[in-house]
């Protein structure tokens, strides 16, 4: 059980990243309101108060080691523990090799219950972003469905979308989109957050 | 910063009708002639130095608005022959022959006044044919915000001119990497200038859609490591969540009165639209159906949601009466039809659709009719959002290379990309006017 060194993804996700309220500085000596009042006081469109908030917030650093930020920095799991599977265009339907895939997959995940399993749902970037994420949804419960019926307990297998927000090749060619369009998995030390 | 403006009119307007008509011909409707103007720098009319360089920057800002526009033609400023800090501004105080000469139609002149970290402007434009006034506003304020105040001053140019205000003093919110490898909100300027980052948690922030008031944003965010909704109170730089459910939270939007949400939910096994209160609690389910339901965007009156659907196959068009729940498929034409934005009149929808391998911007009539296609390049031009006074689009658009924000006149006119831009930008959204 212990053969292969668990990888282990902790999201330390900071569930308030704090936003800075800064409160608006002392209005300045006020020398407008020393300004004797404009000649048409009945202009409202153009009068009153406008407040603007200063949008800029602290920065905060160490924002956690989530999946999203280690895709990014290309620190991918150990693909030798649960590979990807791969999609046709357009489709979340597992084809052969994805069920051979899954099969490899679902004995590992049973051989080890001490972990969890996020599958990240993943699409190529033609299409609206919008219209990925939706896709990439349901390649990720494609993938929890399959392996649901390989006697896998579904309270071990949460999904994710990230449409095309996390490409691992990044050229507009069809030798990447197959790549992009995958499932991937990502294996936790304990139950995710619900 | 709090801060105030307080604008007025300087007098009035000596025979507005007639100025009215000889402009409003000439700069109203496609392939017009566009309307010759100069915009003087503006007079230094106070004690100290101009060390900000207002007299030319706010020029600057009201020669570039105008240009923006496809409205006007700005005469080159090497080509004024009068000197701005030594002759008036007011009518009767400078010759009109100095600018009938250069071939302007009309001209911008005004002042300005620095006292400590505040700025008063004075500004005027005139007609010089007629040798008369037609817009006179002075405005005060932060120095800081003077820039907002030579927008709102062409707005009221717009206003005099076509009828309907200018939105010069309006936002974009879009996403932008930034150069780097997040995706951040931003807010800035049409032009691209005045840049805000809203959003900074360093993680994927997507689908930024104005509040109706103008004063905040909701988006869907990753910051919590997964696509949950939230809004931004851009007046107390707060942000809060309206819905973290299990799933896509995805790309939802206010109801025009600011009552409702339509949100995109990914409740069970697929996405479909849901509609929410103004706290985030669902009122009910407005789609139940196999397809992928996305991209909600309101009718102005509040009363129908036009969306993006694969419910048939390809991605189309759909729209979905509140009142009876019935649901009419807007779009025939073409294979891929998505990203739909209903205009703040009521009257079109404008939508990204395929053709020839391309993306490109289209608009509709609601019922079906007028199915235009705006812009057509070689590269992808997509995700259209109306101005607020349904004359301009904003969208993004790869011809550069990277993918950039660009307005266009709603007849595809006028197309001129924000500047100052780094990075990938995307998913721009047009705010309502400002309060």
């Amino acid at each position: 059980m212990k053969r292969n060194a668990v990888f282990l993804l902790f999201c330390s996700l900071s569930l308030t990243m704090l936003v800075s309220c800064v409160p608006p500085p002392v209005e300045p000596e006020g020398e407008l309101s020393s300004t004797p009042p404009v000649e048409d006081p009945a202009a409202p469109s153009d009068s009153g108060a406008i407040a603007e908030g200063d949008l800029a917030q602290t920065k905060q650093d160490g924002m956690g080691q989530t999946s999203l930020s280690a895709h990014q920095e290309g620190t991918l799991p150990d693909p030798g523990v649960l590979a990807d599977i791969f999609f046709a265009f357009d489709r979340s339907e597992l084809d052969p090799d994805a069920r051979d895939i899954l099969q490899r997959n679902s004995e590992w995940i049973k051989q080890n219950p001490a972990v969890t399993i996020e599958i990240e749902g993943h699409a190529d970037n033609r299409g609206t972003n919008e219209y990925n994420l939706a896709l990439g949804a349901r390649r990720a419960q494609a993938v929890k469905d399959y392996l649901v019926t390989l006697g896998n307990a579904p309270d071990r297998l949460s999904t994710i979308s990230y449409g095309e927000e996390l490409p691992v090749c990044g050229v507009d060619s069809e030798e990447c989109w197959v790549k992009n369009r995958r499932a991937h998995f990502v294996v936790r030390a304990q139950k995710p957050a619900s | 910063m709090r801060w105030w403006i307080i604008a007025g009119l300087l007098s009035c307007w000596l025979f507005p009708a007639m100025a009215q008509a000889q402009v409003k011909g000439l700069i109203v409707g496609p392939g017009a002639q566009r309307y010759r103007l100069a915009v003087s720098p503006l007079r230094n009319l106070g004690a100290a130095g101009d060390a900000g360089r207002l007299s030319e920057r706010i020029a600057d800002v009201i020669a570039d608005d105008l240009d923006r526009s496809g409205w006007f033609k700005v005469i080159d400023r090497s080509a004024y022959l009068e000197n701005p800090q030594r002759t008036g501004i007011r009518l009767g105080r400078f010759d009109f022959r100095d600018w009938a000469t250069i071939g302007a139609e009309g001209l911008v002149k005004g002042g300005f006044r620095v006292r400590g970290a505040r700025v008063e402007f004075e500004l005027w434009l005139y007609d010089v044919f007629r040798q008369e006034s037609v817009v006179g506003k002075r405005y005060s304020g932060d120095i800081k915000d003077a820039r907002r105040m030579a927008h709102k001053f062409v707005d009221e140019i717009i206003l005099k001119l076509t009828g309907t205000r200018g939105v010069f003093d309006t936002r974009i919110a879009y996403v932008s990497t930034g150069g780097d490898r997040f995706k951040e909100i931003y807010v800035s300027h049409l032009d691209g200038t005045e840049r805000k980052k809203v959003t900074d948690n360093r993680t994927i922030n997507l689908f930024p859609s104005w509040a109706p008031d103008g004063k905040g944003l909701v988006y869907t965010s990753y910051k919590n490591g997964k696509p949950q909704f939230l809004s931004f109170d851009l007046e107390a730089n707060r942000e809060k969540p309206l819905s973290t459910r299990n799933g896509l939270n995805l790309g939802g939007r206010w109801s025009p009165d600011g009552r409702h949400l339509v949100l995109p939910l990914e409740q069970g096994r697929n996405v479909d639209l849901y509609l929410l209160n103004h706290a985030g609690a669902i009122v009910r389910r407005l789609t139940r159906n196999a397809g992928i339901d996305v991209s909600p965007t309101w009718s102005p009156s509040g009363d129908r949601i036009a969306f993006a659907s694969d419910r048939q196959g390809s991605p189309q068009l759909y729209i979905l009466t509140l009142a009876s729940g019935a649901i009419k498929r807007l779009t025939f034409k073409g294979s891929y039809n998505q990203s739909p934005d209903w205009s703040p009149s009521g009257d079109r929808i404008a939508f990204t659709g395929r053709s020839n391998g391309v993306l490109n911007i289209f608009t509709i009539r609601p019922d079906g009719g007028e199915h235009r296609m705006i812009t057509s390049n070689r590269h992808n031009d997509e995700d259209p959002s109306w101005a607020p006074d349904g004359r301009f689009l904003v969208f993004a658009s790869d011809r550069s290379g990277s993918r950039r924000i660009y307005t266009m006149r709603v007849d595809g006119e006028s197309q001129r990309r924000l500047t100052g831009s780094v990075g990938d930008d995307t998913d721009p959204s047009w705010s309502p006017r400002l309060p």
